[in-house]
């Protein structure tokens, strides 16, 4: 039963993962294919595509370090919050056959945030690294025309 | 100096080529004042985009300085761009969140030019452009005129032996697009700019010291041909 429990939970875990990544991909996306005219005109004014792509980058991985930041101070305090527990005797009987006590104390274990933060940032870094470079290589003709 | 060599240029979209230039052939020389005349449709834009090395022709090759634009990789194009073409669009295109003074001073930023020159040329040239007044005012808070009128600092800042103007008075009224002529008129007489526009705007045409006919994506008439 323990098990079952913790492989469920690693299942959940994963979905929240991939949830979450594609979160992050979507307005790393949106937010680069929006500025195609402004990397048309930067490339036009003559910055290197190196650069572009870098400064590109950094931007995303700025973004992604203020909400892995908000993340972290929502997380903790909520885990400090409640740290005295969420009462769920009103489904304790269903809850008692699972073997899962009534009431349910969330905790951080020391260095378990550093998965989900790792995954944002691994997610930012591939999900505006092919944007990017796909805006670059377009045309500068062609992307200072884009709307 | 700038030139194209039987330039042809063909747009494919969903399967449907556009030919928009036929063999074309143009040779630009230091210090001209010239316009590429056309109606809508004519190519005077995408022969614009191929001088200036903002797109590359179907067939045929553009030569900058003795150099061939073609044989160059993305990052020596970008270097050729930041030295010696300026560009004027006709939808202004500055940096929104930038001031004008930033506008002005980013492309010598991108020259490496020393922090107190780049303020000092910035502010020479937006005086020149008759803006020293509206320096730190973002691009969305100035008119269509004064914006353009930025864009053309931004253009000569960089001392760049061609400025490329695609219909930079289009959006102007007649009375701002001759304030502007006279500024990159001086510019060309007082510095030695080359201007090279394209455009369908009489007042310009008039202006300019040769004018170079498009019609269909061919060149139908130059005053430079004897």
């Amino acid at each position: 039963m323990v098990n079952a429990m913790r492989d469920m939970a690693w299942i959940v875990y994963g979905a929240i993962f991939i949830a979450m990544a594609f979160g992050i991909a979507n307005v790393l996306l949106m937010s680069i294919y929006e500025r195609t005219r402004e990397i048309g005109i930067l490339a036009a004014i003559g910055m290197k595509p190196g650069r572009l792509v870098a400064s590109l980058l950094v931007e995303s991985l700025f973004l992604t370090g203020l909400g892995v930041a908000g993340g972290l101070v929502l997380g903790f305090g909520a885990v400090a919050l409640l740290s005295d527990g969420i009462d769920l005797a009103r489904w304790g009987e269903g809850l008692r056959s699972f073997g899962v006590p009534t009431t349910i104390v969330p905790v951080l274990p020391e260095g378990e945030w550093r998965i989900p933060v790792g995954v944002a940032v691994v997610t930012a870094i591939l999900a505006s690294a092919w944007p990017a470079i796909r805006a670059v290589r377009t045309r500068p003709a062609e992307a200072v025309r884009h709307v | 100096m700038l030139e194209a060599r039987n330039v042809t240029k063909i747009y494919e979209t969903r399967g449907v080529e556009t030919v928009a230039l036929r063999s074309v052939s143009l040779s630009v020389g230091e210090g001209e004042f010239t316009s590429l005349a056309g109606p809508s449709g004519s190519g005077k834009t995408t022969l614009l985009n191929l001088l200036g090395a903002l797109d590359v022709p179907t067939a045929g090759s553009v030569w900058l300085d003795g150099q061939e634009l073609s044989a160059l990789d993305g990052a020596a194009l970008a270097d050729l761009r930041l030295a010696k073409l300026g560009f004027v669009f006709q939808a202004f295109n500055l940096i929104p969140v930038l001031s004008a003074r930033e506008n002005v001073e980013f492309v010598m930023e991108l020259q490496g030019v020393a922090r107190a020159e780049r303020r000092a040329r910035a502010h020479q040239v937006l005086e020149q452009v008759g803006l020293a007044d509206l320096a730190e005012k973002r691009p969305l808070e100035m008119s269509g005129g004064q914006q353009q009128r930025v864009a053309v600092a931004r253009a000569i800042v960089s001392r760049p032996r061609v400025v490329l103007a695609d219909e930079p008075t289009a959006n102007l009224d007649s009375r701002t697009a001759a304030q502007l002529l006279d500024v990159m008129g001086r510019m060309n007489r007082e510095r030695g700019v080359t201007f090279l526009f394209s455009t369908h705007d009489p007042m310009v045409i008039e202006r300019a010291t040769r004018v170079v006919r498009l019609h269909d994506g061919e060149i139908v008439a130059d005053d430079a041909t004897p």
